[in-house]
């Protein structure tokens, strides 16, 4: 803003008639050269107070005499007393002391400004008279600090000062005099127009007026309605407030309004812009000392703004905002691994509580609280963005925590119990919401961050934590895993982990009791088919999840072997391989072997002898080394089956366990990509699964 | 005679830029008793208009509707959120710029039956009753109801910007417009 304010002033500079013409150069040498500057002073009264000191001293070059030795000559001392009441004289005094004031912020000239200022009282028929006359007021109640007085004087210059020149203006205008050089204070009216917008704008929030502006916001919205920025050919676009003042209306009709306040969107605008200077030194000096005072000034500014919000509307929109800043800081304190002193006055159960009671206008009622002008799109829509901020926190935080755990082992358990801690709450918020009820306000990405959440408070007990975890925390973190296997079963990781949970209890024999549920579920949804039937984005890695979860065996290879196991996996397949091949080649060493005792006792051998047979002879030997053949027989043949079983099921299952492989990316984008389209379908198999 | 002086520039008479405002405001401005001094004449207020003047009426009933609506905003706005001290000031602002400018806008009778002008009239008075409604000045919104209904009588087909945002025939707004009088 400081900058456009800047280049505002130096636009209008431009503008002055005269300014820094030359001839007129040397005619503003002229002693009352001065009177002229202040008559047109509603044109550079706006600027920052170092452009506008820069301007006065230019002027003051220009004149021979500075603005201060002017208004001592001029307007001062025994000769100006005794000097009969002048009008003109009265207004340019008033003006003189308002610059000096605003250029250098010394109240005593205003004073003096308001003491010539209340001298034209009785002159107010004139427009020019009654502008000044009302802006000085006004500037004097800014710098007390009253904000009715402001408010007042504000609209009594609308009504006075800038109504009455509006149709002489347009008339002129139509007739392309607006410029010409008798059209007199009629011309003003575009600096006028800037001139109380930015005094509403800006001057107001820089002189700390933070409450009960809000009969203004219909000036506002009236200086929006083609009256700033309406005259590029008086005032160029880039040096108007235009842009600002749009920015702000759409706040102040938009769905992060605290229903049309117009003191709480100048407050949460302030606020954002302080965030944005914080966000710009954490990414350019990262958690230096000035970035931590940049984010505390924000912080304080979203806390001024929350209590200025008097809606569930506005307070919605502090938070969201608020959470980004606090997700952000926590992301960096990770990323940085600093952890300054910082303290924000703003909690992710505070911004649960505004949920919650948002959700229960879900019904009906969402207009009490704010959106009556917005609707029930934008009421929805604002829930849906305070939830993925309260995601974004909840996790950032968390990760935060589990960070903290592994760089300090000493304190590990109570990091790691933190971030337990978040991730329950994430999971206790979702679980109250994520109903046939409430699923319409939830953002898509919310069941992937449940999904964070639950596998993060399972890894948070057992991969986290420096000391074993009791039973009832592993068996905590069991159900936490198989939830998240629920909420998405894509991530091959997540069944190793819940088997290590189990292997925790000597328990890893009841892991496919625990996960064909969630094999089936997948196998059995109407939500994935159709995904895939679609052929909806990243149906192939859906399908693939789906096939390998149809086979039991790649199920155990997911919760049992890891990615690197692949090779080794493909290696004991060939292993069975050679093994049946062998067995093959024995078995056709048994039947040539069988063969040829056949042959040598000239007749088939009975399956057993008979009771009354005689002892065992040299042929009775034989018929026992063809018995020994035989059992060899049926063993290598049952080893044959076996390992047929055992080639054809690995077959199978080897290369639906290599497909989930290719799977292994989608949990990264989804975390990246709060719009990634399998979000939806993550959504959609919880409710079918719920249902 | 105060003089007007450009920095640099010549020193130009102001009465001479009156003059001639004021003869090209003529039938444009409301308020050119209290800027120069005298009363327009009844023939000037309610002269036909036609060509440039007309423009110029229709752009400041135009506006006139588009501040008026953002006053209601504003009203509305504030007295849903008790903001009664906002409330009290705003009310005064309303009722002093009603006086000023916007009655004698309305006053103008020609333009309730002009063919180019009526609907923009019609739709300035009915956002007048909905802000004297909110203000919940009862007496005159119901003045303005009426006056509306006399004005416009037997053309209560006419498509009209009410409710705000809205359209609706000018039979139905006035209808409405009853109704809310009565519920605040």
């Amino acid at each position: 803003m400081k900058k456009t304010a800047l280049s505002f002033a130096l636009a209008l500079s431009a503008l002055l008639p005269g300014a820094a013409a030359g001839p007129a150069r040397a005619e503003a040498r002229d002693a009352d050269a001065w009177a002229g500057y202040l008559d047109y002073a509603y044109v550079y009264s706006s600027a920052e107070p170092e452009a506008l000191r820069k301007r006065l001293a230019e002027y003051g070059r220009e004149a021979g005499l500075s603005l201060a030795d002017y208004i001592a000559r001029r307007f001062e001392g025994p000769a100006a007393e005794r000097a009969p009441f002048d009008e003109a004289r009265a207004r340019r005094t008033a003006i003189a002391h308002l610059l000096l004031y605003l250029a250098e912020g010394e109240p005593l000239e205003l004073e003096k400004s308001v003491e010539a200022a209340r001298q034209l009282e009785d002159r107010l028929g004139r427009h020019e008279n009654r502008y000044w006359y009302h802006y000085v007021l006004a500037h004097r109640a800014l710098e007390k600090g009253h904000r009715y007085d402001f408010v007042a004087e504000v609209l009594r210059l609308w009504l006075r000062a800038v109504v009455p020149l509006e149709v002489p203006y347009e008339t002129l205008h139509t007739l392309s005099l607006s410029e010409a050089p008798n059209s007199g204070f009629v011309s003003a009216l575009p600096y006028l127009y800037e001139n109380v917008a930015r005094m509403i704008l800006i001057r107001s929030q820089q002189m700390g007026l933070d409450r009960d502006l809000d009969p203004l916001s219909a000036v506002v919205r009236l200086l929006h309605d083609g009256r700033v920025g309406a005259h590029p050919d008086v005032i160029p676009a880039e040096a108007s407030s235009r842009d600002y003042l749009d920015r702000i209306v759409a706040r102040l009709n938009g769905p992060e309004s605290d229903e049309g306040s117009l003191t709480f969107t100048l407050a949460l605008f302030e606020a954002s812009k302080y965030h944005d200077q914080a966000r710009g030194l954490l990414a350019s000096q990262g958690l230096d000392a000035k970035t931590v005072e940049a984010l505390r000034v924000a912080s304080g500014a979203y806390e001024a703004a929350l209590n200025r919000a008097t809606t569930d509307q506005g307070r919605c929109a502090v938070y969201t905002r608020v959470l980004r800043l606090l997700g952000e800081t926590y992301a960096a304190k990770q990323r940085l691994a600093l952890d300054p002193e910082f303290e924000v006055p703003f909690s992710i159960e505070g911004a649960i509580d505004v949920y919650a009671r948002l959700a229960e206008a879900l019904d009906g009622g969402f207009e009490d609280l704010g959106y009556r002008k917005v609707g029930r799109q934008a009421y929805v829509d604002a829930m849906r963005g305070l939830w993925e901020e309260v995601e974004e926190a909840s996790l950032n935080v968390a990760d935060y925590y589990l960070g903290r755990a592994t760089e300090q082992r000493h304190l590990a358990d109570e990091h790691s119990r933190n971030a337990a801690r978040v991730y329950g709450r994430y999971l206790s918020f979702f679980l109250q919401f994520a109903t046939p009820r409430g699923q319409e306000a939830l953002p898509d990405s919310a069941y992937f961050a449940a999904y964070e959440a639950a596998r993060g408070f399972g890894d948070a007990f057992l991969g986290y934590a420096a000391r074993d975890p009791k039973p009832a925390e592993i068996e905590l973190a069991m159900q936490r895993y198989r939830s998240a296997l629920m909420l998405f079963p894509f991530d091959r990781r997540i069944w190793s982990g819940l088997t290590a949970a189990l292997g925790r209890q000597g328990r890893e024999s009841e892991y496919m009791d625990l996960v064909r549920p969630v094999a089936e579920s997948v196998v059995r949804s109407r939500s994935i088919e159709t995904w895939i039937r679609q052929r909806e984005p990243g149906f192939e890695r859906v399908e693939a999840t789906r096939r390998a979860l149809s086979d039991s065996l790649v199920i155990m290879h997911l919760g049992f072997a890891d990615a690197g196991s692949v090779d080794e996996l493909d290696a004991k397949l060939g292993e069975l391989r050679a093994r049946r091949s062998q067995t093959e080649a024995r078995l056709a060493s048994l039947a040539g072997q069988r063969s040829a005792l056949e042959g040598g006792a000239g007749e088939s051998l009975p399956a057993a002898p008979a009771e009354d047979a005689a002892p065992a002879t040299p042929r009775g030997l034989d018929r026992v080394a063809l018995h020994d053949l035989e059992r060899q027989t049926v063993e290598a043949e049952e080893l044959l089956q076996q390992l047929d079983r055992q080639i054809g099921a690995r077959s199978q299952a080897l290369p639906l366990y290599r497909e989930t492989l290719a799977t292994d990316g989608l949990a990264d984008e989804l975390r990246a990509q709060r719009d990634h389209p399998v979000h939806k379908l993550l959504r959609r198999m919880y409710h079918e699964n719920r249902s | 005679m105060q003089e007007h002086t450009r920095p640099g520039g010549r020193r130009v008479p102001r009465f001479g830029l009156a003059l001639a405002l004021a003869a090209l405001a003529a039938c444009a401005s409301p308020t050119t008793s209290d800027e120069f001094g005298w009363e327009r004449t009844a023939a000037e207020k309610s002269a036909p208009s036609g060509g440039e003047s007309l423009a110029q009426r229709k752009f400041e009933l135009r506006r006139a509707q588009r501040d008026m609506v953002a006053f209601y905003e504003t009203l509305d706005s504030m007295q849903s959120r008790r903001d009664y001290e906002g409330y009290t000031l705003f009310s005064g602002f309303l009722d002093a710029y009603m006086g000023i400018y916007l009655e004698p806008l309305l006053e103008r009778e020609g333009q309730s039956s002009h063919p180019e002008l009526m609907a923009l009239d019609a739709n300035l008075r009915l956002v007048k009753a909905q802000v004297l409604v909110q203000l919940r000045d009862t007496g005159r919104a119901e003045d303005a109801i009426e006056d509306l209904e006399q004005r416009y009588r037997g053309r209560e087909n006419m498509l009209v910007d009410y409710p705000i945002g809205t359209q609706s025939t000018l039979g139905d707004a006035l209808k409405l417009l009853r109704e809310r009088k009565w519920n605040g």
